[in-house]
């Protein structure tokens, strides 16, 4: 069965604009490693995350942390939007 | 004791579940740990190639009942196990922090927070890569460390201390087999350790300390973020760039820092194009050192280095099965390096290079030595001789590419004495350089590669590299000679 | 310093991990195979950039291929060095994240701390990060490990605001902490009298 839900509160990070700033609502992807990683760098649902920058690459800021990240692994991070 | 974390009910009764089917099997890890690492599907329990291992494994644990646990405790939490587990821990990481911890009211800004935002904006950091490779390789490595250095030092060792060698030896061994063992023109002293010394040796350190700073700044993992696009289309990711760079310094150290990539596919990749393509620094600086006299030579062998790099990457990338290759790298803060850490891990790198070429170049001599007393040398050379004229090269170049296997940069230290000597100039000089460059990597690349890669896949890339780079000179060759290109 | 020695007995074959985790078969796959000649051993374990090879020069006087940035140290290193009149070894590992691998590298110091028994692990974390850094911490402890928990660079904290109190800490986690500024070597000696306490109480309770 194949279901989605598509809400416009809770976007995936590649389709933000750069400087979009926001509350990470879920974190998801069919590969389990891309999450595990996610997690392992300290990035959780919950916590607020900056869109600093799409090219060359995604980069993210999440609590003190600066992450650059591809555009599969961007759009498994689910946000929702508070602000530019 | 630390009190274990607590964790959701359905996921602790998987636990127990998972714990129960451990059953008593003695074990150095506690069953709570490993329920908890097969519950997130840990890779290395949960892969177990070889079949043997897989179905012994299969007898001692049930992992048809772990996946249908897992899945069951899934459906249970709606969310993926290994999500909620972490996120478990995280809360109660968090909670100690705030509990631990004074935390400033305000987030600060980053230090040099306009520097990484020029160093990482597309319009304004891909000019500034091009700008640090421009002086901190071209310059720094290679004109200043291949050309200014190498001229001093290999000008001292040839006016001072070989002649002087030669002298003692001849006095000590009146026999000339052992004299030319020692002295002469292939000699350990004269040959092995000139070349070690005087070539090799300025032009590793002045890039080891290029790269140390640019590592210690904190600048590589920008890199990695501006190529890591580009990266993609050859089947690598932007975190290959670090090895690649370093490949620049010693493709050997290289081929042992692509453990540090994702996937297979990417370490083949890496190791392909490192064993192919990348010039490390002795040879760079020789080469860049030879043709900068050219620029027109120069811009030749810089246009095919790079067209052969993205072009075998690109296949590579198409032939080579796996995974695609996933990019995330954790951007730290720029801080201006410490000099005390610099010069610190210069001398390490020094150090460990150092022991590693230097018994190889001895060893070289010695068997340059043995296999010309033998014949078998004059016998390869001389097999090698019509390649090099089918390259459009003179036959006094085939012991070069003969050295050039024992260690790359000797090889081109060999074509600096060759230049020197007036033998090789103009079109020869560049189809030489392109050959040797994309040549077979030295016996230590070799050795590393076999060791990290496997047997397969070594002779594969080693056949691969022999056949093309030979191949390629001699199309070079003719096609500059049929555009009449004259350097 | 042996790297290739190294990088051949702590990179197990996926194939004989299985056996290695769950004891099958020979029983010498377990033994100790850095402790040879030492009393103990210890393991610096940590993710990328804190500090960690740092804090090893330190603490054994041996220049490893120090690096801060991922992706530069794959071998482990083993230095020595006297404390509490024993020899203690330390190993410095590949930088890892969590206990469940991802890379090749976080595999090679995963497999170190399960399966080689190293008498204690010292967990190094960057105070600037504590939440983040806890959750290895966290992974450690409830894999029974013997754990020392190093809060580096508390320095670079304390400009941004950021205070940590270690006994607070301590007393959450219920095991030793030391709140460090490795490139100032402040809390060097502290760690020293610990890892020192550590190696009378582990040499006592094998006496007796």
């Amino acid at each position: 069965m194949v279901y989605q839900s598509f809400s416009v509160d809770y976007s995936p990070l590649n389709y933000l604009g750069a400087k979009t700033q926001g509350v990470i609502t879920a974190i998801r992807n069919k590969d389990d490693k891309i999450v595990k990683k996610l997690l392992s760098m300290g990035v959780h649902t919950g916590m607020h995350i900056t869109l600093e920058q799409r090219f060359p690459s995604f980069v993210i800021k999440v609590g003190q942390t600066r992450i650059a990240i591809d555009k599969n692994i961007a759009s498994s991070i689910k946000v929702r939007v508070i602000g530019r | 004791m630390f009190e274990q974390i607590l964790y959701p009910s359905p996921i602790e009764a998987a636990i127990t579940r998972v714990e129960s089917l451990i059953g008593d099997r003695k074990n150095s890890i506690p069953h709570r740990t490993m329920a908890l690492l097969l519950l997130q599907k840990d890779p290395s329990l949960w892969s177990v190639s070889d079949s043997d291992m897989r179905s012994q494994l299969k007898q001692e644990l049930d992992f048809a009942e772990i996946e249908s646990i897992i899945a069951e405790t899934e459906a249970a939490i709606s969310e993926s196990l290994t999500f909620a587990i972490a996120q478990a821990r995280h809360q109660l990481a968090m909670e100690i922090e705030q509990d631990v911890t004074i935390q400033p009211h305000q987030q600060r800004a980053f230090k040099h927070e306009w520097l990484h935002q020029l160093s990482v904006h597309p319009l304004t950091g891909i000019p500034i890569l091009l700008l640090v490779l421009y002086f901190g390789i071209y310059q720094f490595v290679g004109v200043f460390g291949g050309g200014i250095l190498v001229d001093g030092m290999e000008g001292f060792f040839e006016s001072e201390i070989n002649p002087l060698v030669n002298t003692i030896v001849a006095t000590i061994f009146p026999w000339t087999i052992i004299q030319d063992l020692f002295a002469n023109d292939y000699g350990i002293i004269t040959l092995g350790i000139r070349y070690a010394v005087a070539i090799v040796l300025p032009i590793v350190t002045i890039f080891f300390l290029m790269f140390s700073l640019l590592e210690d700044s904190g600048y590589l993992p920008r890199i990695s973020l501006l190529v890591d696009r580009l990266f993609k289309t050859i089947g690598l990711s932007g975190r290959s760039i670090i090895p690649l760079v370093l490949g620049l310094g010693c493709g050997t150290m290289a081929t042992l820092v692509t453990r540090t990539l994702e996937s297979k596919r990417e370490r083949i990749i890496a190791t392909l194009l490192l064993a192919l393509t990348i010039p490390c620094s002795a040879q760079l600086g020789v080469i860049l050192g030879l043709l900068s006299q050219e620029p027109a030579a120069l811009l030749v062998w810089a246009t095919v280095m790079v067209t052969i790099f993205l072009g075998i990457g690109f296949l590579a990338g198409k032939i080579v099965s796996g995974e695609a290759s996933c990019f995330y790298m954790e951007i730290p803060p720029l801080r201006v390096p410490s000099l005390n850490a610099i010069l610190t891990k210069t001398y390490v790198r020094l150090k460990w290079y150092f022991w590693e070429i230097l018994p190889l170049f001895i060893l070289a001599s010695v068997l340059i030595w043995a296999g010309k007393l033998t014949g078998l040398f004059d016998f390869i050379v001389t097999g090698l001789e019509p390649v090099m004229l089918w390259l459009g090269l003179p036959k006094e170049a085939a012991p070069t590419f003969l050295y050039g296997f024992f260690r790359r940069d000797y090889g081109a230290a060999g074509m600096f004495d060759l230049h020197s000597s007036g033998i090789l100039a103009g079109q020869q000089l560049v189809v030489a350089a392109v050959t040797l460059t994309l040549f077979i990597p030295c016996i230590a690349q070799l050795q590393f590669m076999f060791k990290e890669r496997g047997l397969k896949n070594t002779i594969a890339i080693a056949s691969f590299v022999v056949f093309f780079a030979f191949s390629l000179g001699y199309f070079l060759n003719q096609l500059l000679t049929i555009m009449e290109l004259s350097f | 310093m042996d790297c290739h020695d190294c990088h051949q007995s702590c990179q197990p074959k996926s194939h004989n991990l299985g056996g290695k985790l769950f004891n099958f078969g020979s029983k010498k796959l377990l033994k100790k195979n850095f402790s040879q000649g030492s009393t103990t051993t210890i393991a610096l374990v940590g993710s990328p950039n804190v500090g960690k090879s740092l804090l090893f020069n330190l603490l054994t006087g041996t220049y490893v291929t120090v690096s801060n940035y991922p992706g530069t140290t794959v071998e482990i290193a083993k230095g020595n060095r006297i404390i509490g009149g024993e020899k203690v070894t330390f190993l410095d590992t590949p930088g890892m994240y969590s206990l469940i691998p991802i890379t090749e590298e976080e595999n090679v110091a995963r497999n170190l701390i399960l399966n080689q028994k190293v008498d204690l692990v010292i967990h190094v974390v960057d105070a600037k990060h504590l939440a983040k850094m806890l959750n290895l911490t966290l992974q450690l402890l409830e894999a029974k490990l013997p754990v020392l928990l190093v809060v580096n660079m508390i320095d670079e904290a304390k400009k941004l605001g950021i205070w940590v109190d270690e006994n607070q800490l301590a007393h959450r986690l219920s095991i030793p902490v030391v709140s460090m500024a490795a490139v100032k070597k402040v809390g060097l000696q502290k760690l020293i009298a610990k890892v020192a306490d550590y190696v009378r109480a582990n040499s006592l309770s094998i006496a007796y």
